[in-house]
């Protein structure tokens, strides 16, 4: 299942009141965005700030024991949000909070057990880290890349 | 040919150490210096007088410990072999040329418990006469 682990962490964004009403306007579709913004590449100036986009960047197998014929039983999936905001205050705000969404989110539906489908989706653990800062004049616009290098099972 | 270390297992009692990583075996003469004074030079003239023989293993699985313990604890011999797995049955010995095995003492166990890292046990065997 580590194929789609990048749809937990969509989840997880997506089901955050606070975050998903700063990615939006009135009347508007949510710009939480999933595996990448739904625009082509020349187009991304006019997306509306801030929007978020959850992807998943790759995936490993790691080794397994002598018990395992070809694949070991866990895999190191890279999952990356890109946060892309206003100015740089602003992102700072969002990305904390994407920060701390992520863990609680997973806490939570690992205590519900009510969705088995995507409680199988959260990773054993995960390391976070994340991209420089940077500013792009053209928008004008700050964005943060924040990367989660996830051992999954496979 | 050439033999991939995943299809060489170590067996105790029978049973395959399962989700093994490593294994180790190492058979060693021991020797006893008889140079006298009818020896000229500045060499020593060893001569093996007995043989030993260690197998190790490395394994993600945790969950004997206490058994281990126990055994060891025991002081008591246990059937320690080794031998070559199928590829397709990577548990089953196949009793091949690699086959050998014989008795021994559980010398060192050591269980290590690392945040964010499989837990893992490395046991050391150490034989007690023949290994055949």
């Amino acid at each position: 299942m580590s194929l789609i682990t990048d749809r937990i962490f969509f989840e997880a964004l997506k089901n955050d009141e606070e975050i998903a009403a700063l990615c939006t306007d009135t009347g508007e579709a949510v710009r939480i965005f999933n595996p990448a913004a739904p625009v082509p590449d020349e187009d991304l100036d006019n997306v509306k700030l801030p929007y978020i986009v959850v992807s998943f960047d790759g995936m490993s197998n790691e080794d397994g024991t002598k018990d395992d014929r070809f694949e070991g039983d866990e895999d190191t999936v890279s999952i990356s949000i890109t946060i892309v905001e206003k100015t740089r205050d602003l992102l700072a705000v969002l990305s904390e909070k994407v920060r701390k969404v992520i863990p609680e989110y997973f806490e939570a539906l690992e205590n519900n057990e009510e969705d088995e489908e995507l409680t199988e989706l959260i990773p054993i653990q995960y390391k976070l880290t994340t991209g420089p800062v940077t500013y792009s004049p053209d928008k004008p616009c700050c964005f943060i890349r924040m990367n989660y290098s996830c051992l999954t099972n496979a | 040919m050439y033999l991939k270390g995943q299809n060489l297992r170590v067996f105790i009692g029978g049973s395959v150490v399962a989700e093994a990583t490593n294994c180790t075996i190492t058979i060693t003469g021991n020797t006893e210096d008889v140079l006298t004074k009818d020896d000229v030079g500045l060499f020593s003239k060893d001569k093996v007088t007995s043989n030993g023989w260690q197998v190790t293993v490395d394994s993600l699985n945790v969950n004997d410990v206490g058994t281990l313990i126990t055994t060891m604890k025991s002081m008591s011999p246990v059937t320690i072999s080794y031998d070559q797995t199928s590829t397709t049955d990577n548990t089953t010995a196949q009793t091949a040329g690699f086959h050998r095995s014989g008795s021994a003492y559980l010398t060192d166990a050591t269980f290590t418990f690392n945040d964010r890292e499989w837990s893992a046990k490395n046991l050391q065997f150490t034989g007690t006469g023949e290994l055949n």
